[in-house]
């Protein structure tokens, strides 16, 4: 089965230079990748490691020292490109005195959709992505999370083939993450191509068809998500209703076989689960939405005057 | 030459100008996008309406403005200095908060990093950069036409009171027809008619002469109370050695004119006499206050034994000529004390000056003047003349047409239908036609629009710079760019001093007689010609000035906003070729 390409890299480096043209960091070095149509791709690295940069490079906001970056068949910087992708940027950098409505009404102009298409896609992706409470308020009173739903809701407009997001989760409680998650997921199914990058393995590891290992600007790891995790040599045998006895038996069976055996204990749920399970079981499950507007609203409020204390 | 490459460069801008303009539209909605968010982003801001608030105050406060004077003058004063603090305001207002908002918002984009989903949008860079112009210009232009609105409330309020006349002059809005100066010894006798202008000529002055007025400080010694000023007359023949005055006409001449001192408007008269032989040379020590850097304002009241009163002028720079020129009033046939002499026609030169601002090429324009006269048994005949700038235009009148008394008289023709000929000024400009009074309102909106012109320049300028520089520094480059005009006028100064003094080194004044130039090295050529070239690339922002038309009442032409319109091509266009040649290749991170 031949797969259609839908990003593609190739020997595609960049490295910054100072005004003087004395050359300062290799961002990225000699880095070959390809994305096919349909996949979830997940760029990991430690921080610096130039995935942010790849990306970049991949939307045409900085150009390559060498290389070629190609979305979708064409040059990354072309703009016919941008009618088709669509970018959710590490932190949301948007607007801040316009309101989520504005916001998407704005970016909706720049891909020429006529008035009542995009009130009506703005009206479907504020719901979608659960900022119905707050859709007349403006984006600089948004907390972190409602910023990054905004964010995801904007790279949505155009209804694009291929998404680049860029650490999707960071910044998100365990609910909301989950929740963006099954989005992202939920895209796939639309047949989107979605390129994301993150540092939070388990994000990756949930939602990523493939993955890609970047450290220090060059690829080290490349392939199907469960062919890299597996472990060949190691065996898993998870059984319900074993008493002790039976686990002695099991352990004389493995000796027998000249078997190590490296672990016979009761499994543990992720966090991730034990917590959203928790919240789940919470009885005032059915106004969820508005408690979770509760929730925004009081950590909006916190964050804003840790900010402002920042800027100070 | 320079006017020749001036046109060159003039069109060649034009057009790449429109080309930027029409290539824009293909992605007009994205633009159009951009620009409303800029203007989104500028009108959310609370800076923007306090700068409103605090223009629009000063605006009401000129309603406070006294001034000293016999009641009209008084009024015309008052009115005036309201008319020119208003659209300073204006002008100041609008020009600081476009700069210091349009520098700050491309870096802010960039250092928020908004420009990442910008860009990742189908918006090229291009688009971008005229979308926050776009967007700017808008806002700049709001802001104009919302502060013109309350200057003209206020100034129709307060002149309420004010006398007709008054008003007329000031809030007339009358054309000034251009070239319309006349440089005719006849002046002196034009007459304001209801029609339009009279020119009556008389035999003495149908003579012909002319004399060239030579001014200026010769020295300034430092720490002398008094300035030794030298003031030359010279009268010249013409190119056939006739027509000069007779030199017994000069004997007892005298020339009486009033210094007068730039602040306090006070008077100090003074009498020369002229002498035949080589014209006047006379030094006179005059008060230092009565000048300012370089100049200095000068009353001639009358030239005796003709004792008509001349008019008045200013000298603005040390060294300039003002002249009073009767060109070639050529006599070839006239009466005199009854008997008649020689030929058959009178000739009459006219010279016309095109009047140019700031020192720029003003554009050469043709126009008619239709003159008729009475010949006897009452026929009238029509004599048109063309007028192009510092050309000597010519009419051949029959002697036939000069009275008894020696007089000819010149009408101009039709004035109303033409629509120009209606009244004279002789403030500004010598003697200049103007056009009937037009609406104010009209007149302020064309204002608005010429000022409008220099902002959407400096827009342009602050986002070209704000590409590659950070916003403090882009402010300040457009901040520099914005007293470009007072650069190019201590520019103008120093070329002149140095021609003057011949050299820009040493201080060996040469004789003010020397011709200009002939004595500098190659040093102080090339200096000079570095100086010149400064003075031609810089952008001077006095081009967008309407307050020397509308401060006095003017029209602001549709000429004069074609010019400026023009002009700010040439820099938009050049400012933003080189921002964007920088912006598109630039990596935003």
């Amino acid at each position: 089965m031949s797969k259609e390409v839908a990003i593609e890299t190739i020997n595609l480096a960049k490295t910054y230079v100072d005004f003087f043209g004395r050359r300062e960091v290799k961002a990225v070095k000699n880095l070959s990748l390809t994305v096919n149509k349909g996949e979830i791709c997940g760029l990991l690295g430690p921080n610096g490691s130039g995935k942010t940069t790849t990306m970049k490079l991949l939307l045409g906001l900085i150009f390559p020292s060498s290389g070629e970056a190609r979305v979708l068949g064409r040059p990354a910087h072309d703009v016919k490109v941008k009618h088709r992708i669509g970018f959710l940027p590490e932190e949301s950098y948007l607007y801040r005195f316009l309101n989520a409505e504005e916001t998407l009404d704005f970016y909706g102009q720049l891909f020429s959709i006529s008035g009542k298409e995009r009130r009506e896609r703005t009206d479907n992706l504020i719901r979608r992505v659960g900022l119905d409470y707050a859709r007349k308020r403006q984006v600089q009173e948004y907390s972190k999370g409602m910023a990054r739903r905004i964010g995801f809701a904007q790279a949505l407009i155009n209804d694009p083939d291929v998404l680049f997001l860029d650490e999707p989760t960071s910044g998100l409680d365990p609910i909301g993450s989950r929740e963006m998650k099954d989005l992202i997921l939920s895209l796939k199914e639309e047949g989107k191509t979605i390129l994301l990058t993150s540092h939070l393995l388990s994000d990756v590891q949930d939602v990523c068809d493939r993955i890609a290992i970047l450290h220090l600007g060059s690829l080290r790891q490349m392939g199907e998500v469960k062919d890299l995790l597996r472990l060949k040599d190691i065996l898993e045998i998870r059984v319900r209703g074993l008493e002790d006895e039976g686990r002695e038996r099991v352990a004389q069976l493995i000796a027998e076989n000249s078997a190590e055996l490296l672990s016979m204990d009761n499994p543990s749920e992720t966090l991730e689960t034990l917590f959203l399970k928790t919240i789940q079981e919470n009885p005032e499950e059915e106004d969820r939405q508005s408690h979770r507007a509760e929730w925004d609203r009081s950590s909006s409020d916190s964050e804003n005057t840790t900010q402002e204390n920042d800027e100070q | 030459m320079t006017e020749q490459l001036y046109w060159i460069i003039q069109i060649a801008t034009l057009i790449i100008f429109a080309v930027m303009v029409l290539g824009s539209l293909r992605e007009a909605r994205g633009i159009g996008a951009i620009a409303m968010q800029t203007w989104r982003e500028a009108i959310r801001k609370k800076t923007l309406w306090l700068v409103m608030l605090f223009a629009v105050v000063l605006i009401a406060s000129t309603t406070f403005v006294q001034a000293a004077g016999a009641d009209v003058v008084k009024e015309e004063r008052r009115l005036r200095v309201m008319l020119e603090i208003s659209f300073r305001v204006m002008s100041l207002f609008t020009i600081l908060c476009a700069i210091f908002l349009t520098s700050f918002s491309l870096p802010s984009d960039i250092s928020q990093r908004q420009i990442f989903t910008l860009l990742s949008k189908p918006i090229s860079r291009w688009g971008l950069l005229t979308g926050k112009i776009l967007g700017f210009c808008l806002l700049s232009f709001v802001m104009l036409v919302m502060m013109a609105v309350f200057t003209v409330l206020t100034l129709k309020i307060t002149s309420g009171r004010a006398p007709a006349k008054v008003k007329e002059r000031l809030l007339g809005a009358r054309e000034i027809v251009r070239p319309a100066t006349f440089k005719l010894m006849a002046w002196r006798n034009a007459q304001v008619m209801k029609q339009g202008v009279q020119i009556t000529m008389r035999p003495e002055i149908l003579r012909g002469s002319m004399f060239r007025f030579n001014t200026g400080p010769q020295d300034k010694l430092p720490g002398e109370k008094e300035v030794p000023v030298r003031f030359r007359f010279q009268h010249f023949r013409n190119s056939e050695g006739e027509m000069r005055y007779r030199e017994e006409e000069l004997t007892n001449a005298h020339i009486v004119f009033d210094l007068i001192e730039p602040i306090s408007k006070e008077r100090k008269r003074m009498t020369i006499p002229l002498n035949p032989e080589n014209g006047i040379s006379e030094v006179f020590k005059v008060n230092r206050s009565f000048f300012t850097s370089n100049s200095f304002g000068i009353e001639v009241i009358r030239i005796a034994p003709e004792t008509r009163n001349v008019g008045s002028t200013r000298f603005l720079r040390e060294g300039e000529t003002g002249q009073w020129e009767f060109k070639h009033l050529k006599r070839s046939a006239l009466e005199v004390d009854g008997q008649a002499v020689g030929d058959k026609h009178v000739t009459v030169q006219v010279q016309f000056r095109i009047v140019s601002r700031g020192g720029h090429y003003a554009g050469s324009k043709k126009t008619e003047l239709r003159f008729y006269y009475d010949m006897p048994e009452e026929k009238r005949k029509t004599v048109v003349v063309k007028v192009r700038d510092a050309r000597v235009a010519t009419m051949n009148i029959p002697s036939e047409a000069i009275d008894k008394t020696g007089k000819l008289v010149l009408k101009l023709e039709n004035p109303l239908r033409t629509a120009y000929f209606y009244g004279y000024d002789n403030q500004q400009y010598g003697v200049a036609l103007l056009s009937r009074p037009s609406s104010f309102e009209f007149n302020v909106f064309k204002a608005v629009v010429m000022m409008s012109f220099q902002v959407i320049l400096l827009v342009v300028v602050t986002v070209s710079a704000s590409t590659f520089l950070s916003w403090p520094i882009t402010a300040l480059t457009s901040l520099f760019v914005y007293f470009c005009g007072s650069i190019i006028n201590f520019i103008g100064e120093m070329i002149a001093a140095g021609e003057k003094s011949g050299s820009f080194l040493g201080n060996q004044a040469h004789d003010h007689g020397h011709a200009a130039g002939e004595g500098l090295t190659l040093f102080d050529k090339l200096i000079t010609a570095v100086l010149q070239l400064l003075r031609l690339i810089m952008p001077d922002m006095t081009q967008f000035s309407p307050l020397s038309l509308i401060g006095q009442g003017y029209s602001v032409s549709l000429s004069e906003l074609v010019r400026s319109f023009g002009y700010m091509c040439i820099f938009a266009t050049i400012a933003l070729a080189i921002g964007w040649s920088i912006f598109r290749r630039r990596s935003v991170d």
